[in-house]
């Protein structure tokens, strides 16, 4: 079973985002009188998906890869120049009217108990898109759909009457999954599908998520903060740091010879089930944490830990452009490979 | 038992070193309004002084159970037997007082989430000079001293309003250090770490990793390393050993397991994580799920997710050491050898 190689891209995009930006108002706990500021999580993101691909967003914690996937598909506010959604411009439109999307593209979410109703049955869970999107179905046509579904996400008629509760986490992430792929739609939206599971169970996970992307035809944007999990499954990569893209490319490009020095010490970063390799290995270990979001540096947000960072990095903010086919970068000194 | 055997180190400089911390036949049960559950099972191991050791495993494989026997910090149902000793004189199933003697101070802990084992009303000074006001018997003032001198040495910038902070004032990385510098503040002997790293990202595991390693480097510190993360062990272990439903099912030098695995479910743990290092190949799951206590089969527990089980497996298979292996590579299947 192999990926198949990425770009498909002569077909029109599902998707295209333009300067996407989300933005929350937070309590300012300094001081005595409450006051509020602005967050800035998501800034002035733009990219295309396109059909049957696995698009792959990675960033450390705070980075706004899951405040990405909400205003996607409008569980947040955001604002933008272009969200356009198969042929239609969402950035206008205000929320409440994006059911139509919502049919479309569906959402896997990280932690498998949590975002399931402990109070629903396991066929209440996964009927309940259809009581949206199709409310036209007999309640017998409901049930064989979900009896249908739970056997493409590999579990059992036995689980139907279960709650959420007996479920191990595996089996509850298949629920989610088996909830979004109800109703056929084109895009999955998965934020840290496999985060909170097993080391065995997450292969699981992953690997059904591409046996369902083969079978459906779906196009994926795959979230997560584990590289090498993002490597697996994707087709193209994007690299997220404070709000901002740092780099997106292809799979293999980006991980072979990555442009951004952020991409770089992440890869630097993760350790490697090899031991003869890790003993010796020297690496440029980033200093600090990531910055406030509420306070986020001026010029390049990461040139308060870049090593390639020089006087201009502070100044001024790199744009995002293409240096090479489908490869974009926001960096002043993209690193050079030989 | 077979068990006797001992793990060296390859390097001849710690090999002759004592052995710090020598824990045998461990086991633990719960008792439970649906019985006695036993988490963990005739777990031994040793450990000598530098050396790190890492025990990995899924949840549910006993392996933090193992950690909160030896330092006595299991729940009020839980029943222990077997024998740890450290520095010779057993800790197992003593009085609280005695315990304390080398709890916290020779013998310390760093536990998973560095927000829920911070006292969230207390400022952080109160919380590390604590350690030595008690183990040590420091006045406030030495204390304090020695806390700066501490934060200085893991390249915490400005140590003093570090003190004066409150621990939700901190980012989850420096929470983790001070939970860290808090450990080695009276030089313990053996620092347990138990998945001290699972909730930070890579870049501040990275440098948790590294810290780890200085300290080892410049203290001579035992570590006993936790994790679901053989990424993570890999690196920073001497030896490792693998659990599995509350068994050892595999225990060698790092080398060993993770080049010639001998037990099925240590092969089929490395085949299952995504790699970096590795072109697109096919992640092999392992079928099934982790077993639970409530009903863990009464041979094998990997029996049912192991292509290699067969009816021997329906009785329990016990620590042996590996036909052809390392002479301290040992391992608890019917079947051992490398991959079929």
């Amino acid at each position: 079973m192999n990926v198949p190689v990425f770009p498909l891209q002569s077909n029109p995009p599902l998707l295209q985002v333009r300067d996407l930006r989300v933005r929350y108002r937070v309590n300012d706990s300094k001081g005595f009188w409450p006051k509020t500021r602005q967050l800035e999580a998501v800034k002035g993101i733009g990219f295309d998906l396109y059909a049957g691909e696995t698009l792959g967003v990675v960033g450390e914690s705070g980075c706004g890869k899951s405040s990405l996937a909400k205003a996607l598909i409008g569980l947040v506010p955001s604002e933008s120049s272009k969200l356009m959604w198969f042929d239609q411009d969402f950035a206008k439109v205000p929320i409440q009217r994006w059911g139509s999307v919502r049919r479309d593209v569906q959402m896997v979410f990280q932690d498998p108990l949590s975002s399931l109703d402990p109070r629903l049955n396991v066929l209440k869970i996964i009927s309940e898109p259809l009581r949206t999107h199709e409310p036209g179905l007999s309640a017998e046509q409901r049930k064989a759909a979900v009896i249908e579904t739970l056997i493409k996400v590999g579990l059992e008629k036995s689980v139907l009457y279960r709650y959420p509760h007996e479920l191990s986490g595996g089996q509850c992430q298949r629920i989610g999954i088996a909830r979004a792929i109800i109703l056929r739609p084109k895009v999955i939206l998965c934020d840290e599908p496999v985060s909170a599971l097993d080391v065995s169970i997450q292969a699981q996970i992953i690997q059904l998520l591409r046996q369902l992307q083969r079978d459906m035809n779906l196009t994926l944007v795959f979230i997560s903060h584990d590289l090498a999990v993002v490597k697996h499954i994707s087709h193209r990569v994007m690299v997220m740091y404070l709000g901002k893209m740092m780099e997106l490319g292809p799979k293999n490009t980006l991980f072979k010879q990555p442009r951004h020095p952020y991409t770089q010490a992440l890869l630097d970063a993760v350790p490697k089930a090899d031991p003869r390799s890790e003993r010796h290995k020297s690496f440029s270990l980033l200093s600090g944490d990531i910055p406030s979001p509420l306070d986020p540096p001026a010029g390049c947000v990461f040139h308060t830990r870049c090593t390639h960072a020089d006087a201009h990095c502070s100044v001024q903010e790199p744009t995002a452009q293409g240096i090479a086919e489908g490869i974009v970068n926001a960096c002043w000194h993209p690193l050079v490979h030989a | 038992m077979v068990c006797a055997t001992r793990l060296t180190r390859k390097t001849d400089d710690v090999s002759t070193e004592k052995i710090l911390l020598d824990v045998s036949h461990l086991n633990v049960h719960f008792q439970t309004p649906e019985g006695e559950l036993q988490a963990v099972r005739d777990v031994s191991f040793s450990l000598r002084q530098g050396e790190t050791l890492g025990v990995v495993g899924e949840s549910g494989s006993g392996k933090s159970q193992t950690m909160l026997a030896m330092m006595g910090l299991l729940a009020n149902n839980a029943r222990t037997d077997g024998q740890v000793l450290f520095r010779g004189d057993n800790i197992l199933n003593v009085p609280t007082a005695q315990l304390n003697r080398v709890r916290g101070h020779k013998l310390a802990m760093i536990f998973q989430d560095p927000m829920t084992s911070l006292n969230p009303f207390l400022t952080v000074e109160r919380q590390m000079t604590e350690v030595l006001q008690i183990h040590q018997n420091a006045s406030r003032g030495q204390a304090r001293a020695s806390v700066v001198r501490m934060l200085e040495s893991l390249r915490i910038a400005d140590p003093l309003r570090c003190l004066r902070s409150y621990p939700h004032q901190f980012s989850g990385g420096m929470r983790q250090r001070i939970m860290i510098a808090m450990a080695l503040l009276s030089q313990p002997h053996v620092l347990i770490a138990d998945e001290p790293t699972t909730a930070l990202d890579v870049t501040v595991q990275a440098q948790i990793v590294a810290l780890l390693r200085q300290l080892q480097e410049d203290h001579g510190t035992s570590i006993i390393m936790v994790t679901h993360d053989l990424g993570l062990v890999a690196g920073l272990s001497d030896q490792v050993m693998v659990m599995y439903g509350g068994r050892v099912m595999e225990h060698g030098l790092a080398d060993d397991i993770f080049y010639s695995a001998s037990h099925p479910y240590t092969s089929a743990l490395l085949a299952s994580i995504p790699r970096l290092e590795h072109a697109d190949d096919e992640l092999q799951a392992i079928p099934g799920m982790p077993p639970s206590l409530r009903n863990m089969p009464a041979g094998c527990p990997f029996a049912p997710r192991c292509g290699r089980a067969d009816s021997d497996c329906q009785r329990p298979a016990s620590l042996r050491l590996v036909p052809e292996g390392a002479s301290d590579h040992q391992c608890a299947c019917h079947h051992p050898g490398a991959k079929a």
